[in-house]
Formats: structure tokens, C-alpha cells, sequence
């Protein structure tokens, strides 16, 4: 079982593909590294399992969870360097992103945060991801989860869980590749060379708006001439206005233009369907149904 | 088959069902390898760094030139917000930092007033700035838009002299929470 946490729904897929989207009622999760997301977890608790409930096989159960975070409750940042040291620079330096305190205050805060670490590259040109996320942040979710009977095996965040497997693929073309995950309001540029991560960036935009995603790959493809893949909410008028302008797409897959996919995110269910993968299970492709989508209160 | 790289893990993972005695006793010989290796360069890398730099050096754990991303300047309006549950000081200090770290040297930031505004994690910082040119301001605009915490940028006025200076204001809204 896999469950993505969106400000406004949840997405629980089960390894057979069968998925439900559950609404969630508004404000009850507001994404941020440090602040509390849930603002009731009573609440929470009550909506996860209402939405396990409804996939669930008559009789059956789930007893193991992965977990994706909201992309905005991971603050994080890329070092070009893999050695320890060069990790726990960027661990300070993300923790120090989050506080305003003084350097030794920053050593008590430390124990405060989750650290996740994604390496990337050949051992001698190694590129680390630092993701960094409050404690308690985390444990909400996790306790939303577990409150629901589920054991969590795994916590990532939504457009992060993407990217090893896209790491991982042949570049096949040329060295440069550039992926563009995006949501309603926020997008995220990863950029690679080879199986290097070489840049990551989380920017905000208003809702479905194409030009700051495509601000962004402007300024990073140098004029258009590395591949783009473009995936998510507005992936294709996003792909028209950087094809206007000249810049080549790898691939665009767009929730409301993929009828099998029932409206799912790609990037949610390429999120959710690794999720899985890295827990041993094997996720089939999602069913052309979905269980449900309507909360039930 | 490509291995896939692993992934960020920020929660707990419960241990695998089940492991076989042999796979475990060679694991462990093998962690116990890597963890004493590590340690060993570890600390000839850290004591070759001090030689380096002398004790007084820049090992450590922070910077300890770093000015509180707070100003103690801005401690009543921090505490208003504070007060008013709709802003942190991490976000107050991040929307200052943000607004510091992209003027360059050709522009001048003389005010800087941090409030909040209708949504959740959002602030809104109202700058006041004198530049060299019109088009430093067109640059520190351009660079405020773009950078990752802001979410839109406003010219309220502008004022061009006769020297070339030119006098603006301008509001920003950010998110509270750093990205």
C-alpha cells in the first residue's frame, strides 16, 4: 500500500493497481518543513482509514505503508560533492535554512529534523540530494498512518520518490537531460548528466500557470538545446509554450490528457508505483477504475 | 537490469521478515569493515585539516561568522507577527534573507518591512530600495521574481533623478516556509 498526501486529497494505491483519491477537508493539511501539516490528527487518522476501508477487498486488509510526503514539507538542496564531510555541511547548511538560531544552537535544533540523503553519480563524481523535514512533521504523518492500522516501512516526498528511477534510466541521447515534474502550484526542475544529478529546483506558481515552469527551463537548457520531459498538472500547455519557443521535449504526459490514468498525476503514481518497488513489491499498471472518489464521512 | 539509485528515506522502515544467519553474520563483518575504514580516513582527514588550518581554523560544525538571519532590529515586528500566529520567525527571518540576498552591490535596500498577509505561510515584504540605475532595479526585480521563495513582485513607485539614481518601492509575497 502507498499513500500520497496532497494539500487537498490523498491517493492510496495498492501494489494490484487498483487506487482511490480521497478528498480531504479544507485545511487540514497545510505542507511545511517545520510547522505542524495536520491540523487535526484525530482527523487525519479517521480520513486514511476511511480511504483504506473503501480499497480494501472484501475481508482483506493492508499491513505495510509508503508514504509520500507533499513535495513543500522537503526542504532541500543539492551538493555537488559526496564525501561525508561534504554531507554534513549540507545537513547544517539545510538546518540553518530552517532556523534562525545561533551556530550552537544549531546543534541542539539538529536532532529536530529528518535527514534523507539521495547520491547520485560514479564514486569518484558523486552528487548528493539532502532533504531535510522537522520531526514532528514527519511523525504526524506517520502516526496518521499507523493510527490506521498500517505499519510505515517508507516516507519519501512525492516528486523526490521520482527521481532514482529516472536517474537510473540510459540517457540515451545527449548527456544533458532535464526533467519537469509539475503540481498545481509548484513545479520541480531536476537536471542530470548522465545518472548525475546535477541540479534540483522547487519553485512556487500560481495555479497552472506555464510561464515560471517555463522561466525555469529557459534559463537552465540554455536556449533549448537539451531534451525537456515534461510531466504533471498543465504538462501540455506547458509543452506548447516551450515548443513555441523553440525547445526540445523528451516527453510530455499530462493527467488530463491520459484517459487510462483516470486524471492521476503521472508524477503521483510514478511516485507512488516506486514507492512500491523500492519495498520489494511489484505495482501493476493502475486499473482503468478507480474504487472511489467521493469522501464519505 | 539497472539497479535503481537508492532513494530518500526520512521515515522509519520497519526490518525486513526475514534474513538468512549467514546473509547477517556477512553483513555485519561487512559494516563493521566499511565503519572502521571510515572512521580511519575520517579522522586522518579531519586532524590533516586542522594541520591545515590550525585550531583556530574553520573546522567545525558552522560558520561562526554568521549573523542571525533575525535582525535584532526587526525583534517588534517579529514579535507582532509572532504574536499574531500567522508567521514564525524562521519565516520572518527567510523573507529578509531573501530580500539581502538578492540586491547586488548596485542596489541599496534602505527598508525592508516584513507582514502578514491573507493565506497561511505567506508574507509579504515591502522594500524600499536606491539604485545606481533603472536598470540595476530592472535586474534586482528580475532576480527577486525568480528566486524560489517568491511568489510575486509589484512596483508601487519609482523614482528617477537627474543623477541616474533611482528611488523604488516594491512589495514581494513570499512563502513563510523556506523551500
Amino acid at each position: 500500500m502507498a499513500i500520497a498526501f496532497r494539500r487537498d486529497h490523498l491517493l492510496a494505491r495498492s501494489s494490484d493497481g487498483r487506487w482511490i483519491r480521497w478528498s480531504l477537508p479544507a485545511d487540514l493539511l497545510t505542507p511545511s518543513p517545520t510547522e505542524p501539516n495536520l491540523s487535526s490528527s484525530v482527523e487525519a487518522a479517521r480520513v486514511v482509514g476511511a480511504a483504506l476501508r473503501a480499497l480494501a477487498a472484501p475481508g482483506g486488509r493492508f499491513a505495510d505503508a509508503v508514504i509520500a510526503l507533499p513535495d513543500r514539507t522537503a526542504h532541500a538542496a543539492l551538493s555537488g560533492a559526496g564525501g561525508s564531510r561534504a554531507v554534513r555541511r549540507l545537513r547544517t547548511e539545510l538546518v540553518r535554512g530552517l532556523t534562525t538560531g545561533s551556530v550552537s544552537e544549531l546543534q541542539k535544533l539538529d536532532g529536530r529534523f529528518r535527514f534523507g540523503t539521495l547520491a547520485s553519480g560514479s564514486p569518484g563524481r558523486r552528487s548528493v540530494l539532502g532533504v531535510l523535514v522537522g520531526s514532528p512533521v514527519v511523525e504526524q504523518y506517520e502516526a496518521a498512518t499507523e493510527a490506521a492500522g498500517l505499519r510505515v516501512r517508507w516516507v519519501d516526498a512525492i516528486s523526490l520518490a521520482v527521481l532514482p528511477e529516472w536517474l537510473a534510466l540510459p540517457p540515451g541521447g545527449p548527456d544533458r537531460r532535464f526533467l519537469l515534474l509539475l503540481h498545481r502550484r509548484h513545479f520541480v526542475l531536476a537536471t542530470a548528466s548522465g545518472r548525475r544529478l546535477t541540479g534540483f529546483r522547487m519553485k512556487l506558481r500560481a495555479a497552472l500557470d506555464p510561464e515560471p515552469p517555463a522561466l525555469a527551463v529557459r534559463q537552465a537548457t540554455e536556449g533549448g538545446r537539451h531534451p525537456v520531459a515534461v510531466w504533471g498538472d498543465g504538462a501540455t500547455a506547458t509543452a506548447d509554450l516551450l515548443r513555441s519557443e523553440g525547445q526540445t521535449l523528451a516527453e510530455t504526459r499530462d493527467p488530463r490528457e491520459s484517459r487510462e490514468r483516470n486524471g492521476v498525476s503521472p508524477v503521483t503514481d510514478r511516485a507512488l508505483a516506486a514507492l512500491l518497488r523500492r519495498v520489494g513489491e511489484r505495482p501493476a499498471p493502475l486499473r482503468p477504475a478507480p474504487v472511489d472518489t467521493t469522501d464519505r464521512p | 537490469m539497472v539497479r535503481p539509485v537508492a532513494g530518500v528515506q526520512l521515515g522509519r522502515r520497519a526490518p525486513p521478515g526475514f534474513l538468512r544467519g549467514l546473509d547477517a553474520v556477512v553483513l555485519a563483518l561487512l559494516v563493521v569493515s566499511v565503519w572502521g575504514g571510515a572512521a580511519y580516513w575520517s579522522v586522518r582527514a579531519e586532524r590533516m585539516e586542522i594541520g591545515r588550518a590550525g585550531p583556530t581554523g574553520g573546522a567545525g560544525a558552522g560558520d561562526g561568522d554568521a549573523a542571525p538571519a533575525l535582525d535584532p532590529g526587526r525583534a517588534h515586528e517579529a514579535a507582532v507577527l509572532l504574536l499574531a500566529g500567522v508567521a514564525d520567525g524562521p519565516d520572518i527571518g527567510a523573507a529578509l534573507d531573501t530580500v539581502a540576498v538578492t540586491a547586488s552591490s548596485d542596489v541599496r535596500i534602505t527598508e525592508v518591512e516584513v507582514r502578514a498577509i491573507a493565506g497561511r505561510g505567506r508574507v509579504e515584504a515591502a522594500i524600499a530600495a536606491q539604485a545606481s540605475s533603472a536598470a540595476a532595479v530592472a535586474r534586482f526585480l528580475s532576480a527577486l521574481a525568480d528566486h524560489d521563495a517568491v511568489l510575486s513582485t509589484e512596483v508601487i513607485s519609482e523614482t528617477r533623478q537627474a543623477s541616474g539614481e533611482t528611488r523604488v518601492r516594491i512589495t514581494a509575497q513570499l512563502t513563510a516556509g523556506r523551500l
